[in-house]
């Protein structure tokens, strides 16, 4: 039984980094080898992007055989997708690059990994098929959460704003706004000084601290997107610190052990540690 | 030994009754330490009741464990129709990111 093609642009939310992608690739002697994906971006209805910070067989597979599967997961529903691909190039500078780097250093920044947690390459993927994982069960508890009203929220906001009378109570009201009817909690405004070399906070809503506080321009996310004039996503905070930990980790003497069975007549099942496998 | 989802009939299915090589990575939904085994695929058979019992309180501990990063109902992953896979493992690699991912395990 075959499921029909999805097309990638209604499976959006997989390509937001929440539940980390994999990518499989097979040598020339047809072995295969299946590793994690950073970072899978949504190009067009036929391409996605994927981030190349670590591969190593995964790139002399693609040379040696350029069709690979791709599975990503969408984080709402929980229901997983393979993309059959193609690999078409790879790039190593050019917008797209950038676009995708500077999401990449601004995490690293974030977490101290300036400079090793680092993109080498973009890999440009023609997804050739898009099916929903045969068996995917996905949420069981479904989210009640819904877009509607985003239009009226927006004729609210505007004229709300249009009702200001000062630049301190524009920028307030439009960040208490945004949580009032859009459910963003937590924003902040910040102006660049006069010599672009620090921003400063001119409101804020949902955080501690106050106005006038100051980031480096360079420096953490929010410097570094402001440095390379480009918008940083980051869709989960928690999963970026700890893949860049674990990069951190892998760079110390002190290495940590990965619990493994023995090869020889190697029984894995049930081990005592809450891995995934693919 | 693993225990995979992989619905009757699935595309999955028919590559491990091939017997061919195959690649397992797994990765600890908190620390990201993974790794990968490749070997060749010497038995596929429905799971007996405890590996069935074994799969069940991995899937929570699974789950706990991606709920102290945020995940909820991530047990949702492992659901769906199991198959046992026996092979012999000849290869395994850090797969950790860093600048150790693909260094052999010994």
């Amino acid at each position: 039984m075959t499921s029909p093609d999805v097309a990638l642009r209604s499976i959006m939310p997989a390509f937001e980094e929440v539940i980390p992608a994999t990518i499989a690739t097979a040598s020339a002697d047809g072995t295969p080898n299946i590793t994690y994906i950073s970072v899978a971006r949504f190009l067009d209805e036929e391409r996605i992007a994927i981030s190349n910070q670590f591969f190593g067989k995964t790139t002399s597979n693609l040379e040696a055989n350029p069709f690979l599967a791709v599975r990503v997961a969408d984080p709402q529903t929980l229901l997983e997708y393979e993309l059959d691909a193609t690999r078409l190039r790879s790039e190593r500078t050019g917008e797209l690059f950038d676009s995708m780097r500077v999401q990449i250093d601004a995490i690293a920044d974030q977490t101290g990994m300036r400079g090793v947690f680092r993109l080498r390459s973009v890999e440009v993927l023609r997804v050739d098929r898009c099916q929903l994982v045969e068996g995917s069960v996905g949420r069981l508890r479904r989210s009640t959460s819904s877009g509607a009203g985003a239009l009226d929220g927006l004729s609210v906001f505007i004229s709300r704003l249009d009702d200001c009378r000062e630049l301190g109570e524009l920028t307030q009201t439009a960040l208490e706004l945004l949580d009032d009817l859009f459910g963003i909690g937590s924003s902040m405004l910040l102006m660049a000084d006069h010599d672009l070399k620090s921003l400063f906070v001119v409101a804020h809503h949902g955080y501690a601290g106050g106005v006038g506080a100051e980031i480096a321009v360079d420096e953490g996310v929010i410097g570094v997107a402001a440095q390379r004039r480009r918008q940083v996503l980051v869709s989960h905070v928690i999963r970026a610190q700890n893949l860049n930990r674990a990069a951190a980790r892998s760079r110390t003497e002190d290495r940590q052990e990965i619990p493994l069975p023995g090869l020889a007549g190697a029984q894995s099942l049930g081990g005592s540690a809450p891995w995934t496998a693919s | 030994m693993v225990c995979l989802t992989a619905r009757t009939g699935s595309a999955m299915r028919s590559n491990l009754a091939a017997k061919g090589r195959i690649a397992v990575t797994a990765a600890h939904p908190v620390t990201y330490s993974s790794a990968q085994v490749k070997g060749t695929v010497d038995v596929v058979r429905d799971p007996t009741d405890d590996e069935l019992d074994r799969v069940e309180a991995h899937r929570a501990r699974f789950a706990g464990a991606a709920a102290e990063v945020g995940a909820t109902d991530a047990e949702c992953l492992m659901l769906g129709d199991l198959v046992t896979v026996c092979f012999r493992a000849d290869e395994a690699y850090d797969q950790t990111p860093g600048g150790r991912a693909g260094q052999a395990l010994r």
